[in-house]
């Protein structure tokens, strides 16, 4: 397990492409967000690119419960779209690939909202996940001051695919 | 009519809220599991209804085996 902190580049025809430099996993938080534009000043120097974003990640090995095979059925194209409200009342959205559609009401583009599995991600996207002994609740990308209040609704998304 | 569909949809939503036990916790998916067995289907949906009216609230927390404990309670 590792962590990265990354740039997405842009070109000037806009593609796009991302730099990751690797730090062991013991590596602070706090450490991490003020080395990103640390790093960035050392980069910046060095390219044409325009910065799209930046930030760091943290790889899990979660393969013992998620494996790397798809069913022959999955289409990356295949999206359900939550969109959710904050507590300010912003709008968020969180698109799931390869979405079965069997989880769609039958006749409709909507996401069952009774199924036990859909209810589950809803009431964690809602209310978080105890986890690592703390609350693990999303927030729009706004940060910690749009925490999500409620999803509004769940539809079928058919979207981009990217290699 | 409206009247009658109103009193049907809260004589749903109290349907699902009196599956709920008054004091503790119920794993979701036993709820529904009840619901379903009672023929009590058309008020599964009403769960979502009773969060957004703070009357039911949802936790989710990890199993030592990595699975997800998804349980719901009456919020007091």
């Amino acid at each position: 397990m590792a962590v990265a902190i990354y740039f997405v580049v842009r070109d000037s025809d806009n593609d796009n492409s991302t730099i990751e430099v690797w730090f062991p996993e013991t590596t602070p938080m706090a450490v991490l967000i003020a080395g990103v534009p640390a790093v960035a000043a050392l980069i910046n120097p060095l390219v044409n690119g325009g910065l799209k974003a930046a930030g760091f990640k943290v790889e899990v090995d979660v393969s013992g419960t998620w494996g790397p095979i798809a069913a022959l059925i999955a289409d990356v194209q295949e999206k359900a779209e939550f969109a959710m409200r904050t507590v300010n009342g912003f709008l968020s959205r969180l698109n799931l690939p390869t979405f079965d559609e069997n989880f769609f009401t039958v006749g409709t583009g909507q996401v069952d909202l009774t199924d036990p599995d859909v209810i589950a991600f809803i009431d964690f996207l809602e209310d978080g996940i105890t986890v690592g002994g703390g609350l693990l609740a999303p927030s729009s990308p706004r940060g910690s001051t749009e925490d999500i209040l409620d999803v509004e609704r769940a539809t079928e998304n058919w979207g981009k695919r990217r290699r | 009519m409206a009247e009658k569909e109103r009193q049907s949809r809260e004589q749903l939503m109290q349907a699902a809220l009196d599956a709920i036990p008054a004091t503790g916790e119920i794993v979701y998916t036993d709820w529904y599991n009840n619901m379903v067995a009672s023929g009590n289907v058309a008020a599964i949906s009403f769960y979502r209804e009773l969060k957004k009216r703070g009357l039911v609230k949802a936790s989710l927390t990890t199993n030592p085996d990595g699975s997800i404990s998804h349980k719901i309670g009456r919020v007091k």
